[in-house]
């Protein structure tokens, strides 16, 4: 009589372990699977240039918003990245840009590339609490009321 | 004056604070309730002094100076004052002397746990001193305005949220403090049990309100990412939300059956230190985040510092009970066994949402290569693991405790049911996911359907809030899977002179009527007003974009109008002296994803209010 409720206890507590244990390796599993394939990676325009990028792999890009870039037609907004070794990239996208978007400042952009152009679904736009545009701290600066740095 | 009396605060209070810490054994007549409380109250002046200063503009105060604008509205200068990393640490100690306050009301004579939180508000006071103290003098030019606020945050979320967070993160320290003193006591008693309970469902009500209002000011923000975006910033609140939503599950056991007690109480650990890690992770910006703050690493050092410090707690109490582990023993089939399983599978999902958030770091460490994780990840790992727990949603609450059993028929004819729902979805709607979310929601929209008698013959409300969340993940689901698979996006280009009308597809035209400029206190408006006529329905909408002073910094502002349960959603794209763009989304079923997290709070809210039936 007593051995059976011991068996049957741990009959419960091997398939308790069992259960946590499928569980555990299928996290763990499905972890290191979408690390490998399911992380979008993080380039500058050079390392772009560098690489072969498979066109339908969701990518991310940082630089600085090329000077004179910008541009508007029918809808769609153009624009370059620009990085330290001045080797750009071209980016289309077709929403309204996040506030912050501006020329000469950081930018990051997820989207794929094809065709040597960038084809953006997000345009990300940071907002710290210092956070402003160039031109803004260019402007307070000219008016004296700037006090940052 | 203000900046001195801020300083004068700080320095108090953390001499009480000390005092207390080291001679409250020698001297137990003095640190009586009153003496206790006089801590909480000097605790909370500090921020309150800051936030006057933010009222009436005193740009003596650096912080002020820097994070307001004289012209700002009331509430935004009020609420500057968590605008900045130094005042929101501020309000981070305040709202852990609110908690204190509270606390006392309830458990007027429990030294061991008041010194719990009082040890951990000491290293944050530290860090306040050593760090972040906004009370810096700043020499005033004539005229000075102040630097204004970041018009990006001008919002009137941005009134409401971040305290509302912080009473979610902070709400966890009464259950760690708590869960150190049973397991460094070894005093397993169940009212304590009770207080963990209790104070975690409170800080469960506000993480949960927290991030839902976090959700929606994304939303309604331009380039934030939408309703959810997994951006680190939003991942670090998931942690914690995920580990308490399991502390709720698995301290019901401990208080019911007597069992899982070690576990809930390092739930109780770790969902605390979660929360300060997570604090750690996006203060210090060492993870790239959309929703980033002011980055410094050496107030990044000082909260890993504290991190370290709980996590010494958490360490050496785990080592002092590892005999007490697996002592457990429960029916497989049973209501403790299911609830077993939810934290399994809540703590394998918070793990994913962990891994994921700091795997970039690892990266730029180990291989020198940035990567992010984004959607794509978590929507294998997360959404996989978190499937079986909705499943199993549906099945744990008809489930009694101790040994149950299971109507097997009824069983396999929901799981039958749900499958056909699917197929019928998919033929009528022709998307896998919306068919595979509605695979797994049917079985808890039909249980719920069922027990709808149970609900008004119920004598404890903590059935009804059990119903109302359930009931409500499973409504969420489905509208986050809708609303995401089927939305649509619209660039619309009008000429400025001419009212025109132009068709998005068979049921929905959009008409441009007017442009004009308004003027405002801090900022100027140019408003662009158009119609959309869906389907003999007239909807409103007037995106802007405003031109802020001093900066002259412009924004673009999002108007949103409903229709029914969908929304739509629309931005000026561009706006040149010849023509307008614009930019509209449509978003359907988006306000039943809000109404259903409304109901979770609800629920929640009334778990908090139930009667006590485990005594």
């Amino acid at each position: 009589m007593k051995f059976q409720k011991i068996n049957s206890r741990l009959k419960t507590r091997l398939i308790f372990f069992i259960i946590i244990f499928v569980c555990f390796s299928s996290a763990i599993y499905l972890i290191s699977y979408a690390l490998k394939d399911k992380i979008s990676f993080f380039y500058s325009p050079s390392e772009m240039q560098a690489l072969d990028i498979d066109d339908k792999q969701l990518i991310r890009v940082g630089g600085l918003l090329k000077e004179n870039s910008l541009r508007l037609e029918n809808t769609v907004w153009y624009f370059d990245i620009i990085d330290e070794q001045e080797i750009s990239v071209a980016v289309i996208f077709e929403k309204t840009l996040p506030n912050l978007v501006e020329e000469n400042k950081g930018i990051i952009v997820e989207g794929i590339y094809k065709n040597n152009i960038l084809i953006a679904n997000t345009v990300l736009a940071k907002h710290d609490e210092n956070y402003m545009p160039q031109s803004t701290i260019d402007k307070m600066k000219s008016e004296g009321i700037w006090r940052g740095d | 004056m203000l900046l001195l009396t801020g300083k004068i605060f700080i320095y108090f209070n953390l001499f009480l604070v000390l005092s207390f810490l080291f001679l409250h054994n020698r001297f137990p007549n003095f640190f009586r309730p009153f003496t206790i409380r006089l801590i909480g109250i000097t605790g909370c002046i500090p921020f309150l002094v800051l936030m006057l200063g933010f009222i009436v503009s005193d740009f003596t105060i650096l912080n002020v100076s820097m994070n307001s604008f004289i012209d700002d509205p009331i509430f935004y200068k009020m609420a500057s004052a968590w605008g900045s990393h130094e005042g929101s640490i501020l309000l981070w100690i305040f709202i852990i002397n609110l908690y204190l306050l509270f606390f006392l009301i309830t458990n007027k004579n429990h030294k061991s746990i008041i010194r719990n939180i009082l040890l951990i508000e000491v290293g944050f006071l530290f860090y306040v001193i050593l760090s972040s103290n906004p009370f810096i003098y700043y020499e005033v030019t004539a005229n000075h305005q102040g630097m204004g606020l970041n018009p990006v945050l001008q919002h009137f979320l941005f009134v409401i949220h971040p305290p509302i967070l912080f009473l979610g993160y902070i709400g966890l320290i009464i259950p760690f403090s708590t869960a150190v003193y049973i397991l460094s006591s070894q005093n397993f008693d169940k009212k304590h049990f009770q207080t963990i309970l209790i104070w975690s469902k409170i800080s469960w009500f506000f993480l949960t309100l927290g991030i839902v209002l976090g959700s929606y000011w994304a939303y309604s923000e331009l380039g934030w990412g939408g309703w959810w975006f997994w951006d680190p910033v939003e991942n670090i609140s998931l942690i914690p939300w995920l580990l308490t939503t399991a502390i709720i599950h698995s301290t019901a056991v401990s208080i019911k059956k007597n069992e899982l007690k070690i576990w809930s109480l390092n739930l109780c650990l770790y969902a605390f230190i979660a929360a300060i890690f997570g604090t750690f992770l996006v203060r210090s910006n060492l993870i790239v985040s959309v929703h980033s703050f002011a980055s410094d690493p050496l107030r990044g050092m000082y909260l890993l510092a504290i991190v370290a410090y709980l996590l010494s707690f958490a360490v050496y109490l785990n080592i002092k009970s590892v005999k007490l582990f697996n002592q457990d023993k429960f029916y497989l089939l049973s209501r403790e066994s299911f609830l077993l399983f939810n934290n399994i599978f809540f703590i394998s999902a918070a793990l994913t949402v962990f891994i994921g958030t700091i795997y970039p770091l690892f990266t730029e460490i180990i291989y020198q290569k940035q990567v992010s994780v984004g959607a794509p990840y978590y929507n294998v790992t997360f959404n996989i693991l978190l499937a079986p727990a909705i499943l199993l949603m549906a099945l744990a609450p008809q489930l009694s405790w101790g040994k149950s059993t299971i109507n097997y028929k009824s069983l396999w004819a929901t799981l039958a049911a749900s499958l056909v729902v699917g197929l019928l979805v998919f033929l009528i709607w022709g998307n896998m996911y919306f068919s595979l979310a509605a695979v797994l929601c049917f079985p808890i929209l039909s249980v719920s359907l069922f027990t709808v008698p149970t609900l008004f013959k119920a004598k404890n409300i903590s059935f009804v809030s059990q119903w109302l969340a359930h009931l409500s993940i499973a409504v969420f689901i489905l509208a986050a899977v809708f609303t995401e698979q089927f939305d649509k996006d619209y660039n619309i280009e009008f000429s400025k002179n001419s009212q025109a009308t132009q068709s998005l597809n068979r049921s929905i035209d959009i008409t441009l009527n007017d442009i004009h400029e308004s003027s405002f206190s801090n900022h100027q408006k140019i408003k662009v007003d158009v119609t959309i006529n869906k389907s003999g329905d007239i909807i409103q909408l007037n995106p802007s974009k405003n031109i802020y002073q001093p900066s002259g910094q412009v924004t673009t502002e999002v108007s949103k109008k409903n229709y029914y349960f969908d929304n739509f959603y629309s931005t000026i794209t561009s706006i040149t002296e010849s023509n307008v763009i614009l930019n509209i989304v449509y978003k359907p079923l988006i306000n039943l994803l809000w109404l259903s997290t409304m109901l979770l709070i609800l629920g929640i809210g009334l778990s908090i209010f139930r009667k006590n039936k485990y005594e």
